[in-house]
């Protein structure tokens, strides 16, 4: 019964696939479809990428701290698999936000860093988010590195508005909905959709390798139990 | 009313058995004050800047000071209970979650607002900062300050209590989600020094308030979850 649980359907694959195609299209869409700004040129499109994956570097935090009320509330330990995948995915977006910032930055101020507000709330989200990893590989008890790292998530995520108006409140450069020709913004709009559901694809997929992880454990130690009892 | 005066008896009973200890022990206050002082020392001799200069980034470095000093009793408090079994017989108690939280609250925001009374001044004779001429606005700066890393310090002291390497993760954990109030203070602190206690020096407070309303409020509903085993 356990195995035939273990057994994630066969769509899978097809779900694979899917994904590609839609990277692919949207690939498409940002490099042959959306022109090229005039006074940035070709490093602009490093944009349509950019929001996407700062939107969702923030939206992780949330949802790990989402999934870490839940496990706190209900006492179930299959919100932790949630908790740490959103974790997971919201890292590699924040990571991804920093390097596509930069990137844009050196092009656009001439410079890799510089404190500008946003730039600050970003780095502050992703040393949140390493924090909440350090403490996750601090723990071996499995119930109680649940139950720490979702005290941690919500206050984490309680932290993020207080992070935003902290760095808000300095005199920013960063660009706030700029002026944009129709086809580059439904580019734009085509990107954040297609990369978000990308984002919660990972996110589930994450979700149930995890689950899976915690099941198997579970009937090894159930199997070596059993042989200790017959020996 | 008398649910309330009986925490409250709980709360002050917890508060002076920390000061009690630490006044017998002065195993945390005296290394604190020599951390923050040394710290201070460190950054204005390395940065060695001209006045007005100095002035503007000397902020940020008094409250790292601080912070990096408040680190020591934040997470003493937690860890000195560890001995004999104090922590263990501190939870048989009846006494909930929240009170034990705010007892140690309130412990580690008295520290801090100690470590704050002896580095300021020094802070003064370091920068020549005109900080003391507007003690009202220092004084308010420095309690809101205190009450925000202790708000979120004594959380997160709790949390690395129950770990193995609590000693190192206090520092890692509680710098990324202190950072905003750093900012914010050094940022008043700038605005001070500029002879500016109007709108922006205003909204700083603000930010500070909020950070420690809504740390305290979380610290009082998930302490429970942390005291778990």
């Amino acid at each position: 019964m356990e195995l035939q649980k273990l057994k994630c359907g066969r769509l899978e694959p097809l779900g694979g696939i899917l994904f590609a195609a839609l990277l692919a299209g949207v690939g498409f869409l940002i490099l042959r479809v959306a022109p090229a700004e005039k006074t940035m040129g070709e490093v602009q499109r490093i944009v349509y990428v950019h929001v996407a994956v700062a939107t969702f570097g923030m939206f992780g935090m949330l949802l790990a701290a989402a999934a870490g009320l839940a496990l706190l509330v209900r006492r179930d330990q299959g919100w932790d698999h949630w908790g740490r995948a959103a974790a997971e995915v919201g890292w590699l977006c924040s990571t991804l936000t920093l390097i596509t910032g930069s990137l844009w930055a050196h092009e656009a101020w001439n410079t890799w860093w510089t404190w500008e507000p946003r730039l600050t709330s970003s780095l502050i989200l992703w040393t949140i988010y390493a924090g909440y990893f350090l403490l996750r590989s601090s723990i071996d008890n499995d119930r109680q590195q649940a139950r720490v790292c979702a005290i941690l998530a919500i206050v984490g995520a309680l932290d993020i508005p207080i992070i935003t108006m902290a760095t808000r409140w300095f005199r920013g450069m960063h660009p706030v909905s700029p002026e944009m020709d129709p086809t580059m913004r439904g580019v734009l709009l085509a990107s954040m959709v297609s990369l978000t559901c990308f984002f919660a694809y990972l996110l589930v997929r994450r979700s149930v390798q995890l689950q899976m992880g915690h099941r198997i454990r579970a009937l090894r130690q159930r199997l070596l139990f059993e042989q200790g009892v017959r020996m | 009313m008398n649910a309330v005066y009986f925490h409250l008896g709980q709360w002050w009973f917890l508060v002076r058995k920390d000061l009690q200890r630490e006044y017998r022990s002065r195993a945390a206050w005296p290394s604190m004050a020599l951390l923050g002082l040394l710290m201070l020392m460190a950054i204005e001799m390395q940065l060695d800047l001209p006045a007005a200069l100095s002035r503007q980034v000397a902020g940020g470095m008094l409250w790292l000071a601080i912070f990096f000093g408040g680190a020591v009793p934040i997470e003493r408090s937690f860890s000195s209970e560890q001995a004999d079994g104090c922590w263990d017989a501190l939870r048989m108690y009846p006494v909930e979650g929240a009170t034990l939280y705010l007892a140690k609250f309130a412990f580690n925001f008295i520290s801090l607002a100690i470590l704050s009374c002896v580095l300021l001044p020094m802070y003064v004779v370091l920068t020549d900062a005109p900080l003391l001429k507007q003690w009202p606005a220092t004084s308010l700066l420095a309690m809101l300050t205190c009450a925000s890393l202790a708000a979120a310090g004594t959380l997160v002291g709790a949390i690395a209590n129950s770990l193995r390497s609590r000693g190192n993760l206090v520092v890692l954990l509680l710098l990324p989600l202190a950072l905003p109030v750093l900012l914010g203070a050094s940022d008043a602190t700038a605005s001070l020094l500029r002879g500016d206690t109007g709108d922006m020096f205003g909204r700083w407070l603000q930010l500070l308030a909020a950070f420690s309303l809504i740390n305290l409020t979380a610290g009082v509903l998930l302490f429970d979850f942390v005291l778990e085993r």
